[in-house]
């Protein structure tokens, strides 16, 4: 997977693909800043929070909007 | 003068990337931060309201009562009274308010200061206590008989 410029535009232009696109280009980023802290003995517990993760894709999308060029 | 205009566009690319990453990392950090805000006040308020609760009581007249600061309630069956008496106070308050007093969740969670997840959780871990109970009295019946 690959992020371009073209979909980038077509995301920030409203694109319900491109935005799904970006979406999973960040899943694994999102993930793994989804999941708390649980102190769990003989081991980690790393499993992303559900409610957290469509927090985040949520503010991404609206985030991703508002992006501007700046060069 | 491709090459510029291709390199223009990674440099765009760059900075959305380093955008969005920004962007996913503070709302992570701030919705962990209000979620462990919310957790503590929780666990204060939890700790206020049993201190500030006057204990337990129960009585055994002709009827079973349960009183519980300014709530009480009566109970007829035996099994349930036992059950109930078995409960940890906050999740005994929640059982008498939801259907000895038919509060809301929304009520309880506002009264208790505390989510309306928990108080739903705080229900069915009783549930599934009083349930347990009723099974084991049913167990004994059946071995006396």
């Amino acid at each position: 997977m690959r992020l371009n410029y073209e979909k980038i535009k077509q995301a920030i232009g409203g694109c319900c693909k491109s935005q799904e696109y970006i979406l999973e280009y960040y899943d694994e980023y999102i993930n793994a800043l989804s999941s708390f802290d649980h102190n769990v003995p003989g081991g980690e517990n790393k499993k992303p929070d559900a409610d957290l993760k469509s927090h985040i894709q949520c503010k991404l999308i609206t985030a991703i909007k508002k992006w501007e060029e700046r060069i | 003068m491709n090459g510029s205009s291709l390199s223009r566009e990674e440099r765009l690319c760059a900075m959305f990337d380093s955008y969005c990453k920004k962007v996913i990392s503070n709302e992570s950090k701030n919705y962990k931060r209000l979620h462990y805000r919310r957790k503590k006040y929780e666990l204060i308020k939890e700790v206020e309201f049993i201190n500030s609760l006057e204990g337990v009581s129960s009585e055994r007249n002709d009827t079973l009562k349960i009183n519980l600061g300014k709530f009480s309630c009566e109970i007829q069956d035996e099994t349930l009274y036992k059950a109930m008496l078995l409960l940890p106070t906050k999740h005994l308050l929640i059982i008498v308010l939801s259907y000895w007093y038919d509060w809301k969740k929304k009520e309880i969670s506002s009264y208790l200061g505390l989510d309306a997840k928990t108080v739903y959780n705080y229900r069915k871990k009783s549930f599934e206590l009083i349930k347990k109970c009723f099974t084991e009295e049913s167990n004994k019946n059946e071995t006396k008989l």
